[in-house]
């Protein structure tokens, strides 16, 4: 087996032992909570910190963050430049926890440069209007 | 006897908090730092005194010396994403949106109550101060990276003022005391004993 084949095999059980199930909300309302092509349920990264920011006017600022990371290649479809997706994500961050509804937009995504292979969300909470 | 400056801060957070309406939170000093979820959905206003400039040829050895104390306003707004349809994504108006609707809304608010002709003299008595102003408003980048979308910005708030200079001898101020009370938590272990 190459080191690719490794690599492939190696990223797939960091995924399915260590990731939590998700689900996505595309803008056109498709839900997607299956790794693409098979019956499997997504799977995404999802950790939680507290961030301190230093702003460049005001004081510092303290944010829970939470970034859900995702492999690219289980994604039926990536989202887009101005969209606005849903994605769920177990709130105690443990596998059968009770899935938290939040939000992100293209300006939440860290993608490409070292998450090559990944696409990270930092989603936002929301409430209803 | 104080420094205006004194009265001023404590004037202007009395200005701020009779028009808030419960709409915003006046706080009375610089954070050390703040968690966006004590802002979220209470917009803070801090009001500090940043720094004074004395005119060295305005004054005498016992008597008056102008001054013009500037004071830092810091806005502090904090929004979540807003949706209409749980089932629709695309009804959602975004977390930075929000922020920064709000923020602007909030910048003007405090600006026009400050700059309102009714307080020119910043609640105190005509003569203590004159040419209150706000010099500039300065909104800061939306952080956009956590469960909220904050913005923060400043304004700065000067004015002209007299300080009196008595030639009385400073008062000795007062002791500050407090009683510190070791925990005997067992469970952390947090006790503190006498060494033998």
């Amino acid at each position: 087996m190459g080191n690719r084949e490794l690599l492939r095999e190696a990223k797939k059980t960091l995924r399915n032992e260590w990731f939590l199930p998700i689900i996505l909300t595309a803008p056109d309302k498709t839900v997607y909570d299956k790794i693409n092509g098979t019956e499997n349920q997504l799977l995404g990264d999802v950790r939680s910190e507290s961030k301190p920011f230093d702003p460049d006017v005001g004081g510092r600022i303290v944010i829970d963050r939470v970034s859900i990371t995702i492999l690219l290649s289980d994604l039926a479809r990536v989202p887009a430049e101005g969209e606005t997706w849903f994605v769920e994500y177990p709130e105690d961050l443990l596998e059968n926890g009770t899935l938290k509804k939040t939000a992100f937009t293209s300006d939440n995504i860290d993608v490409g440069g070292s998450t090559i292979g990944y696409i990270k969300v930092f989603p936002q909470e929301i409430k209803s209007a | 006897m104080s420094m205006k400056f004194i009265n001023i801060i404590n004037s202007v957070k009395t200005i701020l908090t009779d028009a808030s309406g419960g709409g915003f939170q006046v706080v009375d000093h610089e954070p050390k730092s703040e968690g966006s979820k004590d802002i979220n959905d209470l917009k803070k206003v801090l009001v500090y005194f940043s720094s004074d400039n004395f005119d060295r040829n305005s004054g005498t050895t016992n008597g008056t010396l102008q001054s013009k104390p500037t004071f830092k306003i810091l806005l502090q707004v904090s929004a979540m994403g807003v949706f209409t349809d749980s089932d629709d994504p695309s009804s959602l108006v975004s977390a930075e949106a929000m922020a920064n609707t709000q923020w602007d809304l909030f910048a003007s608010q405090i600006f026009l109550i400050l700059m309102n002709a009714k307080n020119v003299f910043l609640g105190l008595a005509v003569g203590e101060i004159s040419n209150r102003f706000i010099d500039t408003i300065q909104k800061g980048e939306i952080i956009r990276d956590g469960d909220d979308a904050v913005i923060l910005g400043t304004m700065d708030l000067t004015c002209n003022t007299t300080e009196i200079v008595s030639g009385e001898i400073a008062t000795v101020g007062t002791d500050v005391t407090s009683n510190l009370t070791i925990g005997d938590d067992t469970e952390q272990n947090s006790a503190v004993t006498e060494p033998q």
